[in-house]
């Protein structure tokens, strides 16, 4: 929550110390933290940086945080159906296979 | 009609019960029972617990209520006199316990099942008092007999170690423990048993006065090290003056990788992990018939021991520092895998309590009469001192004990990872390959639980 330039730069070398990157990644131009791919570091400007935002970092978190609700569904859809499957192979095994 | 009926109940209530018919069988002193269901299908129920509750926890993704889950803390109230008394209450009783277990190792009757010194250090202390480190909460520090006789003579430290030393050496003394218990009749010896006791009273006291009694605990004493894991999985804290309550699981948070060095902290947690399954381990004929052969070509059966010691420590470091580096590419992160390890590798530390409850819970009952009885009148206990017979439900204990420390594994890793990587389908996806070893590890524990205990063989 600080905005001195000393907590930055030790919060810049904190987050090197655990990040294995190259050189040319896209950083959050808040804390320095690296991302591989856009999607997340949209995601991270909203959810860590929610206060200091541009108009236009806004935007882009609130369209990643969109998509992000569609995947975690279609996620959610796949796991159920997963747990269904699993359901029936122990039915299965219990009922049919161990008499 | 009515007899499909209730076979229908008892296979869902075995569903629901983790396949709880298999009678499984736990540490020493519990006869091996029938097992009702084919050991492949209690296996495979195991298994598919700990992955359908990894995907059930896929649905908790709030990352408020992850966050308040992890920070939230009670304070409990006397907690500060708690704190004031128990340094100097504990410190009596644990001065007491290392005098007693002296004293009759050494003039005391060198049965087993009649010594102080035995019953002590293996029913209530290796049993008992560890589980309440991890159910209660990690009281070791005001208990610890032998830092308290060393720390009068131990300064700043005339030696200091090297950077690269780590924790290593706390590693290497939990391994050489539970070797030297495996392989010696430290377990049932009264007079090895002192001997072992005092090597270690020795080694405190040395290690105190030349590396300083801060470096002795955190890089090298293997026992305290051990506590204050359990202690982590534990709803009690120790705070600055006082104690308060968190959550199960919430202080599993990254190892101390700034204490000494990332890999040694990464290391000891492993250590814990694989003790705890070496002990059951070596109690099997899968062992027996893997290391006849070794012992029956010339090598010595201590060696054979501290090779598979060895080796099974490696493959366990290996396998999870693997899956460490697998999360790069599952969680697509730039985190560095030493980094991932190190968030991850206490949510370990559960199945290692977990196993250990499983498999000493049973004997810690079956012991607690004659610990009572012999406590009573140390020098000169009773011929048979009373053993507890115990009831069939015992035999569920295990197999529930390791499929909770599995559970609380999973649940603790996922509110971790949601700590450490962004939105909420990348903390889910991060998790797939500690989800992969961890189902093959919960299958590894149970099939060690259900095979038949044997006396650890060629020693």
């Amino acid at each position: 929550m600080t905005d001195s330039s000393t907590t930055d730069e030790a919060e810049r070398a904190s987050t090197d110390a655990a990040f294995a990157v190259d050189d040319d990644a896209e950083r959050c131009p808040y804390c320095g933290r690296p991302f591989p791919t856009e999607h997340l570091h949209a995601l991270h400007l909203g959810e860590e940086h929610g206060d200091a935002l541009t108009e236009a970092e806004a935007e882009r978190y609130a369209a990643a945080d969109d998509r992000e609700s569609d995947e975690l569904f279609q996620f959610h859809i796949k796991v159920l159906a997963l747990l269904t499957l699993i359901t029936f192979v122990f039915l299965y095994s219990y009922t049919f296979v161990w008499t | 009609m009515a007899g499909t009926g209730t076979r229908w109940l008892a296979v869902l209530l075995s569903v629901t019960l983790f396949a709880a018919p298999a009678r499984a069988h736990g540490g020493p002193g519990i006869t091996s029972g029938n097992v009702d269901t084919p050991t492949w299908l209690f296996l495979m129920t195991g298994g598919g617990v700990v992955a359908v509750s990894f995907l059930l926890t896929s649905f908790v993704t709030d990352r408020e209520l992850l966050e308040s889950y992890h920070d939230r803390r009670v304070s409990i109230p006397g907690g500060a006199a708690i704190r004031r008394w128990g340094g100097p209450v504990g410190g009596a009783i644990g001065l007491l316990g290392l005098a007693g277990v002296v004293v009759t190792g050494v003039f005391g009757p060198p049965e087993a099942a009649r010594s102080f010194a035995v019953l002590l250090v293996w029913v209530v202390w290796w049993a008992g008092f560890t589980a309440s480190a991890y159910l209660v909460g990690n009281s070791w520090p005001a208990l610890d007999p032998f830092g308290r006789l060393a720390a009068p003579l131990a300064g700043d430290g005339r030696l200091s170690l090297p950077d690269w030393v780590g924790r290593w050496p706390a590693v290497a003394g939990l391994l050489l423990l539970v070797w030297l218990e495996v392989v010696t009749a430290v377990a049932s010896n009264p007079t090895q048993l002192t001997v072992v006791v005092g090597a270690y009273l020795a080694a405190t006291v040395a290690g105190s006065v030349l590396l300083g009694h801060g470096t002795w605990r955190r890089q090298i004493d293997p026992i305290s090290g051990v506590f204050e894991l359990y202690g982590r999985v534990a709803p009690i804290k120790r705070t600055d003056d006082g104690l308060e309550l968190a959550a199960p699981g919430a202080a599993l948070t990254d190892v101390d990788a700034d204490a000494t060095t990332i890999a040694s902290e990464i290391g000891f947690v492993i250590a814990l992990l694989w003790v705890t399954t070496f002990d059951g381990f070596v109690a099997t004929p899968g062992w027996q018939s893997i290391a006849a052969p070794v012992v029956r070509a010339g090598v010595p059966a201590e060696l054979a021991y501290f090779g598979a010691m060895l080796g099974g420590y490696a493959l366990f470091f290996g396998v999870y520092w693997g899956a460490s580096k697998r999360v790069r590419i599952s969680g697509t992160t730039y985190r560095s895998a030493p980094r991932i390890a190190a968030a991850f590798a206490p949510a370990l530390v559960p199945i290692a309590a977990g196993y250990h409850f499983g498999h000493y819970f049973p004997y810690f009952l079956t012991q607690l009469p004659a610990s009572v009885v012999v406590t009573l009148s140390p020098l000169s206990p009773p011929v048979a001192p009373p053993m507890l017979g115990l009831p069939g439900w015992v035999s569920w204990v295990g197999p529930v004990a390791v499929l909770s420390g599995h559970l609380l594994a999973v649940w603790a890793a996922h509110t971790r990872a949601f700590d450490l990587f962004t939105g909420r389908l990348q903390p889910i996806r991060s998790q797939y390959p500690y989800v992969i070893v961890m189902v093959l590890y919960t299958i590894t524990g149970l099939w060690l639980l259900a095979q038949p205990t044997i006396d650890a063989p060629f020693i």
